[in-house]
């Protein structure tokens, strides 16, 4: 299948894309499986829209944007504020190898959705502050203030457990 | 890289090969799905043009079959292949006269949820534009850059004012900033409106940027309550940006509840018009500090339905090909009874009626 994907097979773009969508996913729901669901949207949003891009940026652009649109509208929808008991939760929460790993995901996760979203792209998709900038709409000042106090708060959370 | 310790985390976060499977599933059932192209062809006319131009509407969708009143507008004009080429709407309308602005309007809107516009009317006159944008955090930031329309003033009593001169603060503030500690300043622009005048200001909130509940719009409240020199200025919570999140999201859940919080809150809807006049001859005026958006008598009209209209036309063939489950979707026929379509180049409308499922023409005898 190649509709929409500037010559790539949508297989292509899935496999190339799978790990900053899903990564982007997880960082701004609560659960594995809403992580799941916006990763399947995302993409067959993609595959709906048939959109031509100018170039690879701006397709990585246009997925990133439309991840953090639909985990907005997850966090925002009824279902996902659907009362779930503490064992259902626990068993829906992703987990690392090592703990700190899993101390530092809780960390992000429990920071004020902004500054999440410029960390997790800041340092789990490697993207510059001017990348960003690009992506978000946020101007490059804003993002390296933002990252500063991204990374305070994590520091907070971490070692004071605020 | 950065930081191997991120790297290792990154590298574990994978969805489940079960995940891919059923995407990959869903895909092909949306292929095998989607409708055949059909060609429409339009109203017969001797002349040149044509389009393809769609209305988007940013209606509040409800989960229910029963309809509900429509609260925004925008337009989209698709090309040959389906394809968004251009959103007009309230923003571009504001910035007619300054085509570098508009085009950068034009471009951040599509690319960029939550653009939005506020500005000081006055009845008849020329119109002065700031851009704002509200988020979910604060209201306004530190850092912010004023952009102003050249060209663009604001006659008030006789005076003629240039917010950027009277009002340094009312800038431009990029998605995303917020300071969540310092609350704008407006009293410069307040300070200007006087009783009996026929200028308001209004405090222009997009919704896409946040969670409406989020917004500090009680602390808005407050303040507008406060002062009473804030007697015409209006609180406006705009949720037409939604409509460009609709381009990736179905149309659904978000929708709904922003209509509903803003039925709770506002005590009026607002809807654009569908011309791009309609800014000149529009006045708003809102009790003391109440939060109002505004009622259009375009919607809903008199016979109970809702439509939505489109205006613009940017092709010159006589067909086009449209993709009909693009059309399904960005014409939200499933919750529209009627769709018209405007050919700018020859003045006429042409007019489908929807059942949800499939859409034909009706003459306009019968469109009367």
């Amino acid at each position: 299948m190649t509709r929409g994907t500037g010559g790539c097979s949508i297989e292509d773009i899935i496999e190339r894309y799978k790990g900053t969508v899903f990564t982007i996913a997880l960082t701004h729901t609560k659960t594995k499986s809403d992580a799941d669901d916006v990763f399947q949207e995302v993409f067959l949003a993609y595959w709906k829209a048939n959109k031509a891009y100018k170039d690879e940026e701006h397709r990585k652009a246009w997925l990133i944007r439309t991840t953090l649109n639909l985990c907005k509208k997850c966090h925002n929808s009824s279902i996902w504020r659907r009362a779930v008991s503490i064992s259902e939760l626990k068993e829906e929460q992703f987990s690392f190898n090592e703990r700190r790993e899993n101390d530092v995901f809780c960390a992000v996760q429990a920071m004020p959705k902004k500054l999440r979203t410029i960390i997790c792209l800041y340092y789990f998709e490697e993207m510059s502050v001017k990348e960003i900038s690009r992506i978000t709409g946020i101007r490059e000042g804003t993002v390296r203030m933002q990252l500063t106090r991204g990374r305070d708060r994590l520091r907070d959370i971490l070692t004071k457990g605020k | 890289m950065k930081n191997t310790f991120f790297k290792s985390m990154k590298e574990q976060m994978q969805p489940d090969e079960s995940a891919i499977l059923s995407l990959r599933s869903m895909i092909c059932e949306t292929k095998k799905t989607s409708k055949a192209k059909k060609i429409i062809s339009w109203v017969p006319s001797a002349a040149c043009a044509f389009m393809a131009a769609l209305c988007i509407l940013n209606a509040a969708v409800p989960q229910s079959t029963e309809k509900l009143p429509i609260i925004g507008n925008a337009f989209a004009s698709l090309n040959r292949r389906g394809e968004i080429t251009r959103i007009e709407g309230k923003t571009p309308a504001f910035l007619a006269g300054n085509t570098e602005k508009k085009e950068k309007v034009e471009n951040a809107a599509i690319d960029c949820p939550g653009l939005s516009i506020d500005c000081a009317f006055a009845n008849g006159l020329d119109l002065s534009f700031e851009m704002l944008f509200c988020d979910e955090e604060g209201i306004f930031p530190d850092e912010v850059e004023y952009i102003t329309l050249s060209g663009a003033f604001v006659e008030f009593d006789g005076e003629i004012l240039n917010p950027v001169a009277e009002a340094p603060r009312l800038c431009e503030i990029s998605p995303g900033v917020y300071s969540g500690s310092s609350l704008f300043d407006i009293s410069p622009i307040a300070a200007k409106l006087k009783s009996g005048s026929n200028m308001s200001a209004i405090l222009h909130f997009d919704a896409l940027m946040g969670s409406y509940d989020e917004m500090p719009y009680e602390r808005v409240r407050e303040l507008t309550h406060s002062e009473s020199y804030y007697e015409k200025l209006a609180v406006e919570v705009d949720i037409s940006s939604l409509l460009i999140e609709h381009f990736n999201i179905p149309l659904g859940e978000v929708t709904l509840e922003y209509a509903a919080a803003t039925d709770d809150r506002c005590d009026m809807v607002y809807s654009a018009s569908e011309s791009v006049d309609w800014v000149k001859s529009y006045n708003i005026y809102s009790d003391a500090g109440e939060p109002t958006l505004i009622t259009s008598s375009h919607f809903p009209s008199s016979d109970g339905k809702y439509y939505f209209r489109s205006v613009y036309t940017d092709r010159s063939d006589n067909e086009a090909e449209i993709d009909e489950d693009l059309l399904s979707k960005q014409m939200m026929y499933k919750y529209m009874d009627k769709i018209s379509v405007y050919n700018e180049a020859t003045g006429e409308t042409v007019t489908y009626i929807t059942d949800g499922d499939e859409y034909t023409e009706i003459t306009e005898e019968e469109r009367e």
